[in-house]
């Protein structure tokens, strides 16, 4: 390479070097896997003695999705799960945001309390609930009997309505922290005297919220619902942990299902196809979030 | 000029108003009587206590204790739109994901103002102010001089007792600064709304008001007609925050003298009005704004330390064993440094300072401040 002349040219060779090897780390743990799974989605892959038999399959894989009923229903789960989720996180996260952007909330103390279950790692958060929920010991059985809620105690988890719900409350736990910081952060920076001016322009604190501080957040909400969707589209622990999919298959998601095709029921290419579902899900998300933090911020200034 | 007789109530009236933040005294015993009409300005170095002056008049902020009288009417308590003023930012604090025209309505819609009427008045305001054609641009697609604009037709288009100004023109380039400052002043004439206005910029206070409050540690240090301010400072803080060039002070110990007392300053002796009450022996401070100092003839002998030209007149620093001086000449002088020179100071346009209080000594007795 000729050395650069210009201070320009250095940059740029200089930017290369430095980038390089998180590109080679990169394309070895990400790009290698990607590729190898979107492959195996058109296979048929069958484990046989001493070896692997893959054999191109073209689309079949995906036209069994089609007529797939768990498939279906694993994929209405995963929207419902989603979608709920998403409206419940953000609405408390909200509400949290708001509390800890208000004088008294600024304490330190609040944002360390509120880090604390998105902090917990997640199959622990997971088995935590499992002895919470538990149908003979858990502290919610006791805890609702004592207030004189339930009369005698439940398996939270043992129907297919209620175990699925149970989940998603879960998850909404543990999910809400970090929204909450997101969305804390978008308002600390609506600036202060935008409050000021509506005050003056005799606006209630009703209509303060509605015109200013909402509006003002648009960015911030929209990065917290994509992010929010991804991660909710990605659930895996704690059907692992809780339910197992159960039951009636229920509580199964698709990452859950990807799983248990792939190495439960060893069909290989079949799991593949499914998981290929979730990360065009998940790309066309991220894709959309890039989109969203540009012009966020550009507008920063 | 002095505050209206006692039939019409004052616009805007300031008794003993003070605020703390804490134990910090930023405003102490502010009195204020603003009449109809009038237009007032806040003067002062940062941290003076102007625009904590200004935020209690609009209802931002609390007083610790003291009473704002609108119209004659006690409004500590009320809210912005029951005291009826209006307000312009510093920042303009204009609503960045609203039109100009919804910038400009947001305060009747936030009323439940007919839709209408909205529109009717948005376009009265944006036709006066210039703005019919960006009516549908976000603030970010404005100029400065824009959206200086859009955050002054915001205030008039509820068409308030009284519009507040915190320091509106501080983000806007000199020139289109001066512009603005006409503008405003001739809105002024035209509504006739008393306007309460903030800024650290003499030339500013004096160019665009009635009358000036100077501050000074969370106090008014005087408030007068800007010519009052200029020619008869109450104090040696207001005679050196305004002029520019700031005004010369020469410390010296009164002497009697045969034809009346005067200070030596050096080896020139500066005459002092037998009028005022300075007894030999007292310690002042004579204040000499620039266009005081005559060149060419007199009994100070100094030479020319520097020439600075500003284009109408040319300010000559001249040194001499007593110190230094500036003088202003019209248009371009020649004098070149090092020169020697002669000079006198006006005797009758000197300021006489007690050196310890900095009261301005005036005819007679001093002043109680």
């Amino acid at each position: 390479m000729p050395s650069p002349a210009t201070y320009e040219q250095r940059r740029q060779t200089a930017g290369l070097f430095l980038l390089a090897p998180s590109i080679v780390v990169l394309l070895a743990i990400l790009g290698y896997p990607i590729v190898e799974s979107l492959l195996l989605a058109f296979q048929k892959v069958q484990l046989a003695a001493g070896g692997i038999d893959r054999q191109f399959v073209g689309l079949a894989n995906f036209q069994r999705l089609v007529a797939d009923e768990t498939f279906r229903r694993a994929l209405l789960n995963t929207l419902y799960f989603a979608a709920a989720e998403v409206v419940l996180v953000v609405l408390i996260a909200f509400a949290i945001a708001l509390l800890l952007n208000h004088p008294f909330g600024r304490a330190g103390l609040f944002r360390i309390l509120l880090v604390v279950p998105w902090a917990i790692a997640p199959v622990a958060n997971a088995v935590l609930w499992k002895w919470i929920l538990n149908a003979n010991y858990g502290v919610l059985n006791g805890l609702l009997q004592s207030l004189g809620i339930i009369d005698v105690y439940q398996v939270w988890l043992g129907t297919p309505v209620s175990a699925l719900n149970f989940l998603l409350l879960v998850d909404v736990w543990k999910s809400v922290p970090f929204v909450a910081l997101l969305l804390l952060a978008g308002l600390q920076r609506v600036p202060s005297v935008l409050y000021k001016a509506a005050y003056m322009d005799g606006a209630s604190r009703l209509q303060t919220l509605m015109h200013v501080t909402l509006p003002s957040m648009r960015a911030a909400i929209a990065v917290a619902v994509v992010l929010q969707t991804i991660w909710s589209l990605r659930i895996f622990d704690l059907v692992f942990v809780l339910t197992r999919g159960g039951p009636a298959d229920a509580t199964v998601l698709l990452n859950f299902l990807a799983y248990r095709v792939t190495f439960n029921f060893l069909d290989i290419g079949y799991g593949a196809a499914i998981a290929n579902v979730i990360f065009v899900m998940t790309i066309l998300l991220a894709i959309l979030y890039i989109r969203l933090v540009r012009p966020a911020g550009e507008a920063a200034r | 000029m002095s505050p209206s007789p006692s039939s019409t109530p004052l616009a805007i009236e300031l008794r003993g108003v003070a605020k703390t933040f804490g134990s910090v005294p930023v405003c102490r015993d502010v009195d204020l009587a603003i009449a109809a009409g009038e237009f007032v300005t806040l003067l002062g170095p940062s941290g003076c206590g102007k625009t904590t002056t200004l935020n209690m008049v609009a209802g931002l902020e609390d007083c610790t204790s003291g009473d704002i009288l609108l119209a004659g009417r006690r409004v500590n308590e009320l809210s912005p739109v029951e005291r009826d003023v209006a307000m312009v930012f510093q920042n303009y604090a204009l609503y960045p994901h609203m039109t100009v025209a919804q910038n400009i309505g947001f305060t009747l819609r936030m009323r439940g103002t007919p839709r209408a009427e909205i529109d009717r008045r948005v376009k009265d305001v944006t036709t006066a102010l210039e703005l019919s054609h960006v009516v549908d641009r976000l603030p970010a697609q404005l100029s400065g001089g824009q959206q200086q604009r859009v955050a002054i037709g915001r205030a008039i288009v509820r068409e308030p007792r009284i519009f507040l100004f915190d320091e509106p023109f501080s983000n806007l380039d000199a020139a289109l600064r001066v512009k603005m400052r006409a503008e405003v002043k001739q809105l002024h004439r035209r509504l006739g709304v008393t306007s309460l206005f903030v800024t650290h910029d003499q030339e500013e206070a004096m160019s665009i008001s009635d009358r000036i409050a100077v501050m000074n540690r969370g106090r008014v240090e005087q408030f007068g007609t800007p010519e009052e301010i200029y020619a008869r400072p109450a104090t040696r803080y207001v005679a050196s925050f305004i002029g520019n060039p700031q005004i010369e002070l020469l410390s010296g110990i009164v002497e009697a003298h045969e034809g009346g007392p005067v200070v030596r300053i050096g080896s020139e002796l500066v005459r002092l009005a037998s009028s005022l009450n300075t007894p030999a022996g007292r310690s002042v401070d004579i204040g000499v704004r620039p266009e005081h100092v005559r060149l060419g003839s007199g009994t100070l002998a100094g030479r020319v330390r520097l020439v600075q030209p500003v284009g109408p007149s040319s300010h000559v620093v001249i040194e001499w064993d007593g110190g230094s001086l500036i003088a202003a000449q019209p248009g371009f002088c020649r004098l070149q440094p090092g020169e020697p020179i002669r000079a006198e100071i006006s005797a009758a346009d000197v300021m006489v300072f007690d050196h310890a209080s900095g009261v301005r000594l005036s005819q007679g007795m001093p002043r109680a401040n």
